[in-house]
C-alpha cells in the first residue's frame, strides 16, 4: 500500500474546488501532469503545484491522500467511481459529490451537502458533519441514492432529507428534521435528534436507539416485533468498516413506528428497545 | 459373469450411470430454530423426486449454522433441479410460495452467488398487497413482506446454473432387508457430501425404471430385468442369488460431486460385505446415447 500525498501549503483566500483530486485522476499520471493540473479558487484557476506539496508516486500508488484541508476545500471526492481517498483536515462543502464507487474517508470534520448526488460507494466522515448530509440539493429531486455514509461525530439539521435509497449512520447526534421527506433507504441514528424526525416520508426506514421526545400526529404506532432483516443489514455494515459498532449486541426487538401518514404513510421509524 | 473388481466380496459391474444436464438452483431456508427451517425445507423438497411427474427433483443439501447463512440464524440449504429454466421459475414459485412463506418465522434467500438470474421474492413480493418494503444491502435487494406472525424476509433472486441429474448405483442383495440396511448406511455416508441431493424418499427408489411399456400412454414402466420376481419369466439381470434390488439416485451440482457421492456411497454400502447378503452394485444407463454424463463405477470406486 503507497499513497500519493497532496499537502496544501498555500493558504487559499476563497474556496477551492477539489473535485479534479481523484484517484480516477491522479493515479497513473507523473508528478509533474499532477502539478499541472488546474483547481478553481473562485475568480481564477490556480495549478496543484501552486497549492499543494505531491509527495509519491502516483504510477504505484493506490490510495490519495489530501492533508491539510481547512474548510473551504469543497467537492472533494466528487464523481470518483473507484480507489480510495484519505483527506485530513476538515473538507468544505459537497463532499463525495455525485460520488459512484471507492472509499472516501474524512479524517476530520465536513461541511454541507455531503454526498449530494452520491450513487455508490461509501464516505465515512470521522468528525462532524454539516446540514443537509446525504440531502436533495434544491432542484434536484433525489437525495442519497445509493451508497453507504457513515459520521462518527455529530450531524446537522435535514439529514438524508427525500434520499432514495442507501444507508446513512450516524454514531452522534443530529439536528431536526432527518429524514425529512425520505422516498426509501435507511437512516441508523445512534445519538439524540432533534425534532420533526421523517417529516413527510413516503417509504425507507430511520433506526434509532431512543424514542424521540415528540412525534407528529401522522405517525401511528404499530406495535413490537422482531425484524429479520436487521441482522442482514448489520452484517452488511460491520462487512463495510471497521470502525462500526459491533451492532450485533443490538437489541431484535423493536417498536415499529409508521409514517408519515400525511403522504402515504408506508415510512417506518423503528426504535430499538433495550 | 466377468470375475472383475470386488469391494469387501461385493462384485462392481463393469457399467456407468447415464446422467443429463439440469438446471439447479440452491436456496437457503432460515427459521427460528433448525426445527422449524426443516419443516420448510421438508415441505419445499416434498413431492419432488422426479421431473417427469414433480415438475423437480429437489431435496436438502445440508443444514447450515447460524454463522452461514445471511440472517445468522439456523438454517437448510435446498437444491432444486429442473429441466429448463421456465420450469425452474415456476417451481421455485410454487415451493417457496406454499411451503416457506407460509411457514412460521422462515425466511428465505439464493444459495449461490452467480449464474443466471431467476425471481425468487420477486413475484412473491405482491402476496404483501402493497404493504412490501424493498431494501438493497451489498447490490442485494430483499423484500420484507408483512405477514400475521411478523415478517417474511425474502431475497428478490437467486441464481440459476448448469447441473446434473441421474447419477444413480444399484445395491443387489439377497434380501430386502439386506438391501435396505446397505442402502441406508450408502445414505447415511452420502449426506455428508455437499452439491449432491439424493431425491426419492429416504434417498433410495425401489421402483428402477426403463423406458417404454406394453401400453400406449406410458412412456416408462418397471425395471423387469432387475425384478428379482420375474427372473423366471423375462430376460433378467439378476442371478439366483439375487432377492431384492434398491437404486439411489444422486442430481448434483457438478460432476465431480456426484463422483464423489457415488464413491462414497458404494464403498458404505459394500462395507456390509457379501456376508451380509451385499452380492453385486451395479448401475442405470440406456446404453449411452442419451445422457452425456457417463460415470463408470470402476473408474470411480477405484
Amino acid at each position: 500500500m503507497s499513497k500519493l500525498t497532496l499537502t496544501l501549503q498555500t493558504p487559499v483566500s476563497g474556496r477551492l474546488d477539489c473535485s479534479p483530486l481523484i484517484p480516477d485522476n491522479l493515479l497513473g499520471k507523473t508528478q509533474a501532469e499532477i502539478g499541472k493540473i488546474k483547481l478553481n479558487a473562485g475568480s481564477h484557476n490556480v495549478s496543484v503545484n501552486k497549492l499543494f506539496k505531491v509527495e509519491g508516486s502516483p504510477k504505484s500508488a493506490d490510495e490519495v491522500v489530501l492533508r491539510g484541508l481547512k474548510g473551504q476545500a469543497d467537492n472533494v471526492g466528487a464523481a470518483m467511481t473507484g480507489g480510495t481517498l484519505t483527506v485530513h483536515g476538515t473538507a468544505g462543502d459537497f463532499i463525495g459529490l455525485n460520488m459512484q464507487g471507492g472509499t472516501l474517508i474524512a479524517r476530520g470534520g465536513v461541511g454541507r451537502w455531503a454526498g449530494r448526488g452520491m450513487r455508490d460507494g461509501f464516505l465515512e466522515i470521522h468528525g462532524d458533519a454539516g446540514d443537509y448530509l446525504a440531502s436533495a440539493f434544491p432542484g434536484d429531486t433525489q437525495g442519497l441514492r445509493d451508497g453507504i455514509i457513515h459520521v462518527r461525530g455529530n450531524a446537522g439539521s435535514r439529514i438524508g432529507e427525500r434520499m432514495r435509497r442507501g444507508i446513512v449512520i450516524i454514531d452522534g447526534d443530529a439536528g431536526d428534521y432527518c429524514g425529512a421527506k425520505m422516498l426509501a433507504g435507511t437512516i441508523i441514528a445512534c445519538g439524540e435528534l432533534g425534532r420533526f424526525t421523517g417529516q413527510g416520508m413516503k417509504r425507507g426506514t430511520i433506526i434509532l436507539l431512543e424514542e424521540p421526545e415528540t412525534m407528529a400526529a401522522t405517525f401511528n404506532d404499530c406495535g413490537y416485533y422482531e425484524p429479520a432483516f436487521l441482522s442482514l443489514l448489520y452484517r452488511h455494515l460491520t462487512n463495510m468498516s471497521r470502525h462500526l459498532k459491533d451492532l450485533s449486541d443490538w437489541p431484535a426487538t423493536v417498536k415499529r413506528i409508521a409514517g408519515d401518514t400525511a403522504v402515504g404513510g408506508k415510512g417506518e421509524i423503528l426504535i430499538l428497545q433495550a | 459373469m466377468d470375475k472383475g473388481m470386488k469391494i469387501n466380496g461385493v462384485h462392481i459391474d463393469d457399467t456407468f450411470a447415464e446422467a443429463f444436464p439440469m438446471k439447479v438452483v440452491r436456496l437457503i431456508i432460515t427459521a427460528h430454530n433448525m426445527d422449524w427451517a426443516y419443516n420448510a425445507a421438508n415441505a419445499a423438497t416434498g413431492f419432488a423426486t422426479s421431473v417427469i411427474a414433480c415438475g423437480c427433483e429437489a431435496g436438502i443439501e445440508r443444514e447450515l449454522k447460524p454463522k452461514e447463512t445471511p440472517d445468522g440464524r439456523p438454517g437448510i440449504a435446498i437444491l432444486l433441479f429442473t429441466m429448463g429454466g421456465k420450469d425452474m421459475t415456476k417451481q421455485i414459485q410454487n415451493r417457496v410460495g406454499q411451503c416457506v412463506l407460509t411457514c412460521p418465522t422462515s425466511a428465505c434467500f439464493a444459495g449461490m452467488d452467480d449464474g443466471e438470474k431467476v425471481p425468487l421474492g420477486k413475484n412473491l413480493r405482491f402476496f404483501g398487497d402493497g404493504w412490501q418494503i424493498s431494501k438493497r444491502f451489498g447490490g442485494q435487494r430483499y423484500w420484507r413482506v408483512p405477514v400475521m406472525d411478523g415478517e417474511f424476509l425474502c431475497q428478490e433472486s437467486a441464481w440459476m446454473n448448469k447441473g446434473i441429474g441421474g447419477g444413480n448405483f444399484l445395491v443387489l442383495a439377497e434380501t430386502q432387508a439386506q438391501a435396505l440396511a446397505a442402502c441406508e448406511k450408502a445414505i447415511k455416508a452420502m449426506r455428508k457430501v455437499p452439491e449432491v441431493i439424493m431425491p426419492f424418499p429416504g434417498g433410495v427408489v425401489r421402483s428402477g425404471s426403463k423406458v417404454g411399456s406394453q401400453y400406449k400412454s406410458l412412456p416408462a414402466s418397471t425395471n423387469d430385468a432387475y425384478c428379482p420376481t420375474l427372473k423366471g419369466q423375462v430376460k433378467s439381470n439378476l442371478g439366483p442369488e439375487i432377492g431384492s434390488v434398491m437404486e439411489i439416485v444422486i442430481d448434483g451440482v457438478t460432476e465431480a460431486a456426484i463422483k464423489e457421492a457415488t464413491r462414497v456411497g458404494v464403498e458404505a454400502a459394500c462395507s456390509l460385505g457379501r456376508k451380509r447378503g451385499i452380492h453385486r452394485i451395479s448401475a442405470g444407463n440406456y446404453g449411452g446415447n442419451l445422457g452425456p454424463f457417463h460415470f463408470k463405477l470402476r473408474e470411480i470406486c477405484r
